[in-house]
């Protein structure tokens, strides 16, 4: 299985939006909070370098931003 | 062919949509931006009978609501939306729809300030969204940009995050309501400068300064900000619009009367993305009902 994590902060929608949709598919996730994760925010920044939210990792492809499209291509959702 | 279909599914769009499914109306609902504006609202406490919640939670109700009666909601973004003899074509990126009527309640998007550096350190500092990035500044000093209800509210959020908050506002005085100055008018860690013209972001991989124009001396001043939150003002979202249609003005927001019809007979628009004024969740989910009554009396006419 493939290891998905999100970076995200509690009030930003599409972050929110992010989870619904992987959990509405079955799909585990570790989730970041960068807004009081410290060590988080610090990994996000190196792998983006950039501060936008929500981000997800899937098996080290980086999605910036909630890109359902992408999503679904990486983890095989029809 | 489909008696409506609504463009957008924020306030206004839910809204017309209750009262289509209500109507026994065969409809469909396009989703491009989950939430809309609404939902980036921060903390909303002038929605009647919501006393205070954020702008997020009283999206998800407003969803949650309209599921009641399955509407039809399909995610998507219109690319074209014309009129051939009597029918209209809503165009998106997966798909055609045919109908008898539209109600366009697409909204509005931020307004970028189009100066150097802007696009350079957009989500390397700059955002437009306190709701989503604002966490991120911890301790740092940021700047708003902006004198209406969106820059200050955006700023009180931010001032018990960031150690700094400086709020520039070209104008002499804030737009914003007076219950919003209030509030921040005590805060200590809040820094007001007026008529002042942002001109410039630099930085190295991230935002480190920003440099305004004081338009009462006319010197330039820079300042050390972490984060730039910019808010001023919103843009329709009216670019799918088929020129010949004739319905869009100056500033891009569509022209409807009060009823929110257009000129075109059975295109209908609601919410941010017309010509009316004050953008509120209240007044768009009031317009997004009527433009759902006046198509339903057009539809049974016609």
């Amino acid at each position: 299985m493939k290891k998905v994590i999100v970076y995200s902060t509690p009030t930003c929608p599409y972050c929110v939006v992010a989870k619904e949709f992987l959990k509405d598919n079955n799909i585990e996730f570790e989730a970041k909070d960068v807004a009081v994760d410290e060590a988080a925010r610090k990994e996000m920044l190196e792998k983006t370098g950039q501060m936008g939210v929500p981000v997800v990792d899937i098996d080290g492809e980086i999605i910036i931003g909630f890109n359902e499209g992408r999503i679904r291509e990486l983890l095989d959702i029809k | 062919m489909h008696d409506l279909v609504i463009i957008g599914s924020s306030a206004a769009g839910l809204s017309a949509g209750i009262y289509a499914a209500r109507a026994g109306l065969d409809f469909v609902i396009i989703e491009k931006d989950k939430g809309g504006n609404t939902a980036n609202a921060g903390l909303v406490e002038n929605y009647l009978g919501t006393i205070s919640k954020s702008g997020l939670e009283l999206y998800q109700d407003f969803e949650a609501h309209a599921k009641q009666y399955n509407p039809k909601i399909v995610s998507g973004e219109v690319k074209r939306l014309s009129k051939e003899r009597e029918v209209f074509i809503v165009e998106t990126d997966k798909e055609k729809h045919e109908s008898k009527t539209v109600i366009v309640a697409s909204g509005a998007n931020h307004r970028k300030l189009g100066i150097e550096g802007e696009k350079e350190f957009e989500n390397k500092g700059i955002s437009y969204c306190e709701t989503c990035d604002g966490p991120i500044f911890k301790n740092k000093v940021v700047s708003v940009i902006g004198g209406g209800n969106s820059a200050i509210k955006a700023a009180f959020s931010l001032s018990k995050i960031a150690s700094k908050v400086y709020i520039i506002n070209i104008e002499d005085k804030f737009s914003a309501e007076k219950i919003y100055l209030d509030k921040i008018e005590k805060l200590s860690n809040i820094e007001l400068i007026y008529k002042a013209k942002t001109e410039k972001f630099e930085g190295e991989n991230f935002l480190n300064k920003l440099t305004y124009e004081d338009l009462n001396s006319g010197e330039r001043r820079s300042l050390d900000v972490d984060g730039a939150f910019i808010y001023v003002g919103l843009v329709p979202n009216t670019i799918f619009i088929d020129n010949d249609l004739e319905i869009i003005n100056e500033n891009k927001e569509i022209i409807v009367d009060k009823f929110g019809k257009t000129k075109i007979e059975g295109l209908f628009a609601a919410g941010d993305v017309t010509d009316l004024p004050y953008r509120q969740i209240s007044i768009a989910s009031g317009a997004g009902a009527m433009a759902a009554l006046v198509a339903l009396e057009y539809i049974r006419k016609n």
